[in-house]
């Protein structure tokens, strides 16, 4: 018996970094189409690589945006820019509460920042969380932090990803990958924007109901309210404009919104009061350029209605 | 519990390590522990279904003693038909009832007489099919004098609940596994590590073939008629491949968790897709189960000896019989005669025990002859195995009909093509796997005998690595559980 268990931990000593090492080849050689369990989207959806690359010109903002696509296509900090404020936007592609804590506690202390406006919607507590840690695994350095994420999520994938992003970055492989700031449709504006810069309104997909909430988004959330509060910061909740034919515009959840509101300030831009058309977006969830200038400006009266930057900037000359 | 999930490969470890740690207690400890590893094993799923593999268990102890003890040829028979009565009796009704209640409705229907009645909302419990054989073996085998009774009602209710073979096989024979509860077991470490081999290929034949080809498979049948005949012929064989790689993968992945507790099952899948003819391919298919009915049906009947007809009687008797018991379904039965139809001519012409040994013998690669006859079985097996998977029979032959069309030559419309040029790389790998493994009990046992250490264990790193990163990434239950 002695010698069958000693015999077992030695296999498994030999196939951990035998393991690390198939998973590498896999990773540089096999097209992602054939792998059910390691996808890697390097330079995917949401230019996440190129934001996090251009992170590092940043120290002291006025303001950070945290969120989904709904920051980083709804936020543009040209916008703030005009007003006088300094802002990043670090939204990523389906963010949950999960990936935003994770990134918050990455970046506060060298972003600094005086307010946080964070866009939330009902979908991002309704999602796993699993598309939007591999967008971050793939585009941002493995860590302690990005690990316990992985751990928390559970996931063949998001092991894969993590242990690959590791030998990438042991191995010096892909260092200088660089991203295309511009594709067909969208453009990068530093600062961490995406500018869409397709006419017209396409609602080609049938957004379906997610289905329940994760409790542990919810656990997640708190926590990205309570990391910025312990750091006298802010917080603003936003729901971002949706296009009138999304279901949460159709049929808003008062008890999520009530929910959501309980954590402080919520500034709901889905609401009869403010009148927005199929004009102002360009599919069912962002606005197009046009109508993210409209919506920055909106938000940007209410922020000057409530002074928080002002109070924020009193806070620290004394 | 599944074998292929995380809950699994945290409780096989805990419960060998207590279970060997026991070994020098005396070996009722052992077995209450067994017992205890498969009730949780199972009520895993479900808590409330316990009660009837108790039941199953209290009755069939029970009746075993009195048929022993019984004087004349009524009582014997009286308490055999007890323990058959409440067996068959619990199958028929979770398993069969509202097949009946429907069929008799129908029936109704088609003579003028409509008659409504509710069909019941009853779940199947997992594995109902498999242990109910097992213990009713138990009775039959002692009334027909091949074994005796139990005295120790622990070492009875590990058997009927022992976790390896619990919810989808082998099914057991009392007189092969009944005794080695009631003996010392001593660790073999050459079993276990086989074991785990064995363990190992399971897990890649389920987790990346049978997984993956469901994925294709099931839609190609959720709408065949939109599919060309390209993909319905690469469905079915998916399909083909999916069973066998979901069922053998399950009984290999029993037979090596019970080798790791010092159990030896039996053999239940022989390499059967290199079978040369359909009565090769019932001797190395499902073996636990077509030998019971051989046993407990075939036999009785009379088998092979008496008249034509009544050796006709016995082969359709066997195949309808067998395929009633994969589900309560028109195509099972259909799927059953089929096989009766594939066997009897050589059964008639007493040509089905033609070939008993292993295909190719002794050398690397097949003769033409057995190519040919290879291919033939397979397509025989496969054909039949539209009806196995078919919704009802209409679809069935909707399936069939789409095959006829001359559409072979075109792409198949899967949505997930890269899937199914990764399922047809790893079925080859298997399947190369397989047959230079086909002399023995699974693929990997003497795989790599002669490599260095390194490249054994490579190999076998490799095919861990593999089961991770090509298995689909929710895990799907196993086929079998379902009968």
């Amino acid at each position: 018996m002695k010698r069958f268990l000693l015999k077992s931990l030695a296999f498994l000593v030999f196939l951990i970094p035998l393991y690390a090492i198939f998973l590498l080849l896999w990773g540089l050689f096999v097209p992602p189409k054939f792998g059910n369990n390691l996808f890697f989207p390097r330079g995917g959806n949401g230019h996440l690589h190129t934001r996090i690359n251009e992170l590092d010109k940043y120290k002291e903002v006025d303001i950070l945006f945290l969120g989904s696509s709904h920051a980083y296509r709804g936020f543009d900090p040209r916008v703030f820019e005009e007003e006088g404020w300094t802002s990043f936007n670090l939204g990523s592609s389906n963010q949950t509460p999960l990936q935003t804590h994770l990134l918050l506690k990455r970046y506060l202390k060298q972003l600094n920042p005086k307010v946080i406006l964070y866009a939330v919607s009902p979908e991002s507590f309704q999602m796993d969380g699993i598309e939007s840690a591999l967008d971050v695994l793939a585009n941002s350095t493995p860590d302690s932090l990005s690990f316990k994420m992985v751990s928390e999520l559970h996931h063949i994938q998001t092991y894969h990803a993590w242990i690959y992003a590791s030998m990438l970055k042991f191995l010096g492989i892909g260092e200088n990958f660089r991203e295309a700031p511009e594709t067909f449709k969208d453009v990068y504006i530093s600062g961490g924007f995406v500018e869409n810069k397709l006419n017209g309104f396409s609602a080609d997909f049938e957004k379906g109901d997610l289905g329940s909430e994760f409790d542990y988004q919810w656990t997640h959330f708190e926590s990205v309210v309570n990391h910025a509060r312990l750091n006298i910061i802010p917080v603003i909740l936003v729901a971002t404009p949706l296009a009138p034919s999304h279901p949460h515009r159709k049929n808003p959840s008062v008890n999520w919104k009530e929910r959501i509101a309980s954590y402080g300030t919520f500034i709901d831009f889905n609401s009869p009061r403010v009148n927005w058309t199929e004009a102002d977006f360009f599919d069912t969830d962002h606005l197009n350029q046009q109508g993210v200038i409209r919506f920055n400006r909106m938000l940007i009266d209410s922020l000057r209605v409530r002074k928080l930057l002002e109070v924020q900037d009193a806070l620290l000359l004394q | 519990m599944l074998f292929n999930s995380l809950d699994f490969a945290i409780f096989l470890p805990i419960v060998f390590s207590l279970y060997w740690l026991l070994n020098r207690k005396p070996i009722v400890w052992q077995n209450t522990l067994l017992l205890v590893a498969s009730y949780v094993f199972y009520g895993w799923w479900d808590y409330r279904f316990l009660g009837l593999i108790f039941l199953s268990t209290l009755v069939d102890f029970w009746a075993g003693l009195k048929i022993q003890a019984a004087t004349n040829r009524f009582h014997k028979r009286l308490f055999l038909a007890i323990s058959l009565g409440v067996n068959l009796g619990m199958l028929a009704y979770f398993k069969y009832a509202n097949f009946f209640i429907e069929n008799f409705v129908e029936a109704f229907q088609i003579f003028g007489r409509p008659l409504s009645a509710d069909s019941l909302s009853i779940i199947l419990p997992v594995g109902i099919s498999f242990y109910t054989f097992q213990t009713l073996s138990y009775t039959l085998d002692i009334y027909f004098r091949k074994t005796k009774p139990t005295h120790h009602f622990i070492d009875f209710a590990a058997f009927v609940s022992f976790f390896p073979q619990l919810v989808a096989g082998p099914i057991e024979r009392a007189s092969q596994l009944l005794p080695q509860f009631s003996k010392k077991r001593s660790f073999d470490p050459i079993a276990a590590t086989d074991g785990l081999r064995q363990i190992l290929w399971g897990l890649f034949k389920k987790m990346v073939i049978a997984d993956n080809a469901a994925i294709l498979v099931s839609e190609v049948f959720a709408q065949p008629e939109a599919m060309n005949a390209s993909a319905l012929a690469l469905g079915i064989i998916f399909f083909a491949f999916q069973i066998y790689g979901d069922f053998s993968g399950y009984s290999d992945i029993a037979i090596g968790t019970a080798r790791l507790l010092g159990f030896s099952l039996m053999q239940n899948f022989a390499f059967p897709y290199f079978s040369r003819d359909i009565a090769e391919f019932w001797r190395r298919w499902h073996i636990s189960l077509s030998t019971w009915f051989r046993d407990y049906l075939y036999i009785p009947l009379g088998g092979s000896r008496g008249t034509k007809f009544q050796v006709i009687r016995n082969t359709f008797v066997i195949f309808l019989v067998s395929g009633f018991w994969h589900g309560a379904n028109w195509t099972f039965v259909m799927w059953g005669f089929l096989h009766a139809l594939f066997f009897l001519p050589l059964l008639l012409a007493k040509r089905n025990r033609r070939h008993i040994d292993t295909v190719g013998g002794e050398k690397n690669l097949p003769g033409l002859s057995e190519v040919i006859r290879m291919f033939i079985t397979f397509g025989l097996v496969t054909f039949s195995w539209i009806f196995f998977r078919a919704a009802s029979l209409p679809d069935a032959f909707l399936y069939i009909e789409g095959l006829l069309s001359p559409t072979y030559f075109e792409r198949p419309p899967f949505t997930d093509l890269g899937r199914a040029f990764v399922l047809l790389i790893t079925l080859t790998f298997m399947l190369l796997m397989e047959w230079f493994g086909r002399h023995n009990r699974h693929a990997l046992e003497r795989f790599g005998i002669n490599f260095p250490l390194a490249i054994r264990w490579g190999s076998y790193a490799l095919i861990f690595f593999l089961i991770l990163m090509l298995h689909p990434s929710e895990a799907s239950p196993f086929i079998y559980f379902q009968f």
